[in-house]
C-alpha cells in the first residue's frame, strides 16, 4: 500500500518522497524514463533495417572474379568464375566405387582454370543428362586452390592425371601459359555450378566428318545419327568408336570417356566381349561437342551424357535405337577400309585359311584379300582348308608394316 | 543469391545468437573464443559438407548472443562484490547491489543494441575510413599497441586510497600498490612472452594455445572471488522503466564505437583498454554511460571487427573471430554476402534484445534462490574440463600459472587490465622486431 506523500522508485522499488526527483536509495533519477515496452519498439528498427539488407543482398548482382586475378591469398577461399569449357570433361572414378569426380577446365578469356566436381556434384549432373560440353558457357562457385610457380614437368604430371586430358590438349585447344599456375575451384554443391549450353543442331555425318578445322568452332553441338561401324578397344580412358552414313562413305569417331560411362551406372558387358553395349551395325543417336583431333586431322564427337534413358531438352542423349544383327565383317571389307577398322574389335565368320607359318592367312570364301591372323598362344591345330570363326582385335604392326588381327586362344573356332 | 541460402544464413544467425547468449548465462566465465573452440571442432567434422557462409553465421551469431548476454546478464548478476571489492566495483555490480539489477541489463541491451546499429548502418557507410587510417598505420601498428601499453602503465598511476594515518603510510600505500601493478604487468609480459615463442600447450592444440592464460588470467579469479565472497545478493525491482536520454546514446555510441573501432583495427588490443581509453578521450562520464559505452565497445570490437573481414571496401582480418572464420575457408564472393551477414545480425540482435529482456527478469527474480556460488564452482569446474579438452594436460599447468597470477590484482587491488600485458607485450615486441632479441634474452629461443 502506497502511504500518503510516498512513490515507488521505478528504478529500485523503495518508497520515496513524493517531491524527491532522484532516489537517495539508488540514486535513479525520476525524469526522461523511457518505458521497457518502448525499447522493444524503438528496437524493432533491426528489423527493418534487416529486412532492406536482405533485399539488397538479394538482389545484389553476383561477383565474378576474373581468372587472372585469383592468386595464393585466395587460397580456399569461396569464389565463383564464368568461362567456356576449353576440354572434354575428365573423370577420375574411384577403383571399384561407383562415384567419381568431374575436372572441366574453362577459359574466360583471362587464364584457364580446373573445375573440380566432387563426387555428389558429379553424380547429380551425371544422372540429370547435364555435363557440360565443350563450348558450353559454366558459372561455378567454390573453394579455391592456387598453387603458385608449377614447373612445366609438375604440370605435366597433373594433366597426365587427369585421364584423357591429354588427347585434348594439342592443337586448338594448347593452352598457353598454363605452367605458370595451377589454378583449381572445386565445385561442393550442385546449385554451383551454373551451365549456359550452347544450342544445338541436327547435322548429318557427311557435314562433320572429313571437313577441315575452320568448318566449325571447336565445341559446336550437333545431333548425329549414324551407324556404328567399329568399336575401337585399345584406350584405356575412353570407349571410341566409328559411326558411319547409310552409305558408309564418311565416318565420325566418337569418344566417350570411360569415367561418364561407369559414373551412369550402365551395366557394362565384358570388355573382352563388346565395349560399352555398343555394337557394330548398331544405329545410335548421339548429342555432343564437336572436337577437332588434330594428330589425324579428323573431327571426334564426345556425347554430353550417355544412356539409353537418358534425354538432354526433350532429346535422346545417345539412344542406341536398334541392333542390327545382319552387320558382318567381311575380309575385304575391312582390308579396304583399314583406317576405319584400326584398332576396332572385329569378327569374321566362314573364312578360309589359305596359308600357314606360325601365323595363319584368311581370306573370305570367294573373296581377294588376304588378312592376317596372330596369337601369343598356338595356332598349330588349324591347317590350311579349315574355314574358321574368328573374333580379334584389327592392328597394324609397326615392324613389318602389315595388317593383322591379335587374337586370344578363345577366339578362333573352326566351323564343322 | 538463392533464397533457401538468405533465409537459412537469417534463422541460423539468429538460432546462434540465442543459443550463444543461453549457454553464456549457464556458465558464466566462459569466453565467446572457448563456444568457437567448440565450434571450430564441429566445424572440421562438417565443413566438407556445410556452406561456409552458414559456418560463418553461426559464428558471428555466438558472438552477438555472447557479448549481449555476458555483459548483460553473467557479469551482472552471478557475481557479487564484498566491500573489499568496492572500490573497483563496475557499474553494473553497483546497479546489481543497490536492487536495480534489471536496469543495467536494460541500459546494457540498449547499449549493445547502440553498438550494433554501428556496425550495421555505420560500418556498411564508413567502412572506407577504417581502411584508410589502416593503410596509413599498418607499417606502424606496434605504436598503437604501444600506446595502449603507455596508458594501462600511465592509469595505474596515481594511486591514493588515503588509507594510511601518516604521509609516509598514505605514500607507501600508493606507491604499494602502484608497484602490485606494474608487478603483475611485467609478469604477466614474461608469461605472454614464454607463451608465444615456447608454448605448452602441444602444436596440435595450438588453434587454443590463449584459451588456458585467459581462462586463468581472468575467468577463475573472478569464479574464485565469487566463491570465496560473504556477500549476499539483495532483491531485485523489476523495473518497467530506464532513465536514458538522447545523449546518454550518442556519447555511449561515439566512445564506445571509438574504442572498439581503435581495438579491432590494433593488433593484440581487447575491448577492455581500448573502451578505457576511448571514455577518458570522450570524456565519458555517468554510470549509465559506462553500462552502454561497454557494450558498444564489445559489440564493434567483436562484431564489428568480423563484418570488416566481409566488407567489400576493407576485407581486413582482425581478431581471433575474423581468423576462425577465414580459417574455415569463408571468403565472401561479392557485396551481398555482406549485406547478408548485416541482414542477419539485425534480426539476431532483435531477438537477442527480447530475449535478454525476458532473461533478465527471470534471472533478477531467481537470483536470489540460486547460490552464485553454487554457480561459480559449477562454471570453474566447466572451464577447467573445456581446458584439459582442447589443450591436454598442458593446458591445466598454463592454467594453474595463469589463475595465480590472475589473483594477484584481486589480492592487490590493482587493475586487472595490468594482466592484458599477456598479449599486449609480446605483440607489441614482435612488432617491432625487438621479439626475437628478448627471448634470446631469457634464453627461449
Amino acid at each position: 500500500m502506497l502511504a500518503a506523500g510516498k512513490k515507488q522508485c521505478p528504478a529500485c522499488g523503495k518508497y520515496v518522497d513524493k517531491e524527491r526527483r532522484i532516489c537517495p536509495e539508488c540514486t535513479a533519477h525520476f525524469s526522461y524514463r523511457i518505458k521497457e515496452s518502448t525499447l522493444v519498439k524503438f528496437s524493432s528498427i533491426f528489423v527493418v533495417i534487416g529486412v532492406v539488407f536482405f533485399l539488397i543482398a538479394a538482389y545484389w548482382p553476383t561477383g565474378i572474379t576474373d581468372v587472372e586475378d585469383m592468386d595464393r591469398y585466395d587460397n580456399f577461399s569461396i569464389m565463383t568464375f564464368k568461362g567456356k569449357v576449353v576440354e572434354a570433361p575428365d573423370y577420375d572414378v574411384y577403383p571399384y566405387q561407383e562415384y567419381g569426380e568431374m575436372k572441366l577446365n574453362i577459359s574466360d578469356e583471362t587464364g584457364y582454370l580446373q573445375v573440380l566436381c566432387n563426387s555428389g556434384v558429379t553424380e547429380s549432373l551425371i544422372k540429370s543428362g547435364k555435363i557440360p560440353a565443350v563450348g558450353d558457357t559454366v558459372e561455378v562457385t567454390g573453394r579455391v586452390l592456387f598453387i603458385e610457380s608449377v614447373s612445366p614437368g609438375a604440370w605435366k604430371n597433373i594433366t597426365l592425371s587427369n585421364q584423357g586430358l591429354k588427347l585434348y590438349l594439342k592443337g586448338e585447344a594448347e593452352l598457353k601459359g598454363r605452367e605458370d599456375a595451377f589454378k583449381r575451384v572445386e565445385v561442393m554443391y550442385e546449385d554451383n555450378i551454373k551451365i549456359f549450353p550452347n544450342k544445338y543442331t541436327k547435322k548429318s555425318i557427311s557435314n562433320i566428318a572429313g571437313k577441315p578445322k575452320e568448318t566449325f568452332e571447336i565445341g559446336t553441338k550437333v545431333v548425329v545419327s549414324g551407324k556404328v561401324v567399329s568399336v575401337l578397344t585399345d584406350y584405356p580412358t575412353a570407349y571410341q568408336f566409328h559411326i558411319g552414313d547409310e552409305d558408309n562413305a564418311k565416318n565420325l569417331m566418337v569418344y566417350v570417356p570411360k569415367g561418364l560411362v561407369q559414373l551412369s551406372g550402365i551395366e557394362l558387358e565384358s570388355e573382352e566381349d563388346i565395349i560399352f553395349n555398343i555394337k557394330p551395325g548398331s544405329d545410335v543417336t548421339i548429342i555432343g561437342a564437336l572436337i577437332y583431333y588434330d594428330n589425324k586431322e579428323i573431327w571426334e564427337l564426345v556425347p554430353t551424357s550417355v544412356g539409353t534413358k537418358i534425354k538432354v531438352g526433350g532429346n535422346p542423349c545417345f539412344e542406341v535405337t536398334q541392333e542390327d544383327s545382319s552387320f558382318t565383317f567381311t575380309v575385304d571389307k575391312i582390308m579396304s577400309n583399314k583406317g576405319l577398322y584400326e584398332n576396332a574389335r572385329v569378327g569374321l565368320n566362314n573364312v578360309k585359311i589359305v596359308n600357314k607359318n606360325y601365323k595363319l592367312y584368311v581370306k573370305d570364301q570367294g573373296g581377294t584379300d588376304e588378312i592376317v591372323l596372330f596369337s601369343y598362344g598356338s595356332l598349330g591345330e588349324y591347317n590350311t582348308g579349315d574355314i574358321v570363326n574368328v573374333e580379334g582385335q584389327f592392328i597394324y604392326y609397326e615392324g613389318k608394316k602389315i595388317w593383322e588381327i591379335k587374337l586370344n586362344a578363345d577366339d578362333i573356332r573352326e566351323v564343322v | 543469391m538463392p533464397l533457401d541460402l538468405m533465409l537459412f544464413t537469417i534463422a541460423i544467425t539468429t538460432v546462434a545468437a540465442v543459443v550463444g547468449g543461453l549457454i553464456t548465462m549457464m556458465f558464466p566465465g566462459m569466453h565467446v573464443y572457448n563456444l568457437l573452440g567448440f565450434m571450430m571442432i564441429f566445424s572440421m567434422a562438417t565443413v566438407e559438407s556445410i556452406n561456409p557462409i552458414y559456418l560463418a553465421s553461426i559464428i558471428v551469431g555466438l558472438m552477438l548472443g555472447y557479448i549481449m548476454t555476458f555483459s548483460s546478464i553473467s557479469t551482472l548478476y552471478f557475481q557479487a562484490p564484498d566491500d573489499s571489492t568496492m572500490f573497483f566495483m563496475m557499474p553494473s555490480q553497483k546497479y546489481m547491489m543497490k536492487g536495480k539489477g534489471h536496469a543495467a541489463a536494460v541500459l546494457g541491451a540498449v547499449g549493445s543494441l547502440v553498438g550494433v546499429l554501428i556496425v550495421v548502418v555505420g560500418l556498411p557507410l564508413g567502412g572506407f575510413i577504417i581502411k584508410i587510417f589502416y593503410d596509413v598505420f599498418k607499417e606502424a601498428m606496434f605504436f598503437l599497441t604501444g600506446i595502449v601499453i603507455c596508458f594501462i602503465l600511465m592509469s595505474e598511476w596515481p594511486k591514493d586510497f588515503g588509507q594510511g594515518q601518516t604521509k609516509w603510510q598514505r605514500m607507501r600505500d600508493g606507491w604499494s600498490t602502484l608497484m602490485w601493478g606494474y608487478l603483475v604487468f611485467f609478469l604477466a609480459s614474461i608469461l605472454g612472452i614464454i607463451n608465444f615463442n615456447k608454448p605448452l600447450i602441444p602444436a596440435s592444440n595450438a588453434f587454443q594455445s590463449l584459451a588456458p592464460i585467459f581462462i586463468g588470467l581472468f575467468a577463475i579469479p573472478s569464479m574464485i572471488t565469487n566463491v570465496i565472497s560473504k556477500t549476499n545478493i539483495p532483491p531485485q525491482f523489476v523495473s518497467k522503466s530506464v532513465h536514458l536520454r538522447a545523449h546518454h546514446i550518442i556519447q555511449s555510441g561515439v566512445s564506445g564505437a571509438a574504442g572498439g573501432l581503435y581495438g579491432a583495427v590494433t593488433p593484440g588490443v581487447t575491448p577492455g583498454p581500448s573502451g578505457y581509453m576511448a571514455g577518458h578521450a570522450t570524456a565519458q562520464s555517468g554510470e549509465t554511460n559506462f553500462l552502454m559505452s561497454m557494450n558498444v565497445n564489445r559489440i564493434v570490437y567483436y562484431v564489428g571487427a568480423a563484418t570488416l573481414l566481409l566488407h567489400p571496401d576493407v576485407h581486413l582480418r582482425r581478431g581471433g573471430v575474423s581468423m576462425f572464420i577465414d580459417l574455415f575457408g569463408y571468403s565472401p564472393k561479392s557485396s551481398a554476402d555482406y549485406y547478408l551477414v548485416i541482414s542477419a545480425l539485425c534480426f539476431a540482435a532483435f531477438f537477442s534484445f527480447i530475449l535478454i529482456l525476458g532473461l533478465s527478469r527471470v534471472a533478477g527474480k531467481f537470483v536470489r534462490k540460486l547460490d552464485f556460488r553454487i554457480i561459480s564452482i559449477i562454471s570453474i569446474v566447466v572451464l577447467v574440463i573445456i581446458v584439459v579438452l582442447f589443450t591436454s594436460w598442458q593446458g591445466l599447468i598454463v592454467l594453474t600459472v595463469a589463475s595465480g597470477l590472475g589473483l594477484l590484482p584481486v589480492l592487490f587491488q590493482t587493475r586487472r587490465m595490468n594482466l592484458l600485458a599477456v598479449l599486449l607485450t609480446p605483440m607489441f615486441l614482435n612488432m617491432s622486431g625487438a621479439g626475437g632479441t628478448v627471448a634470446k634474452l631469457l634464453g627461449l629461443i
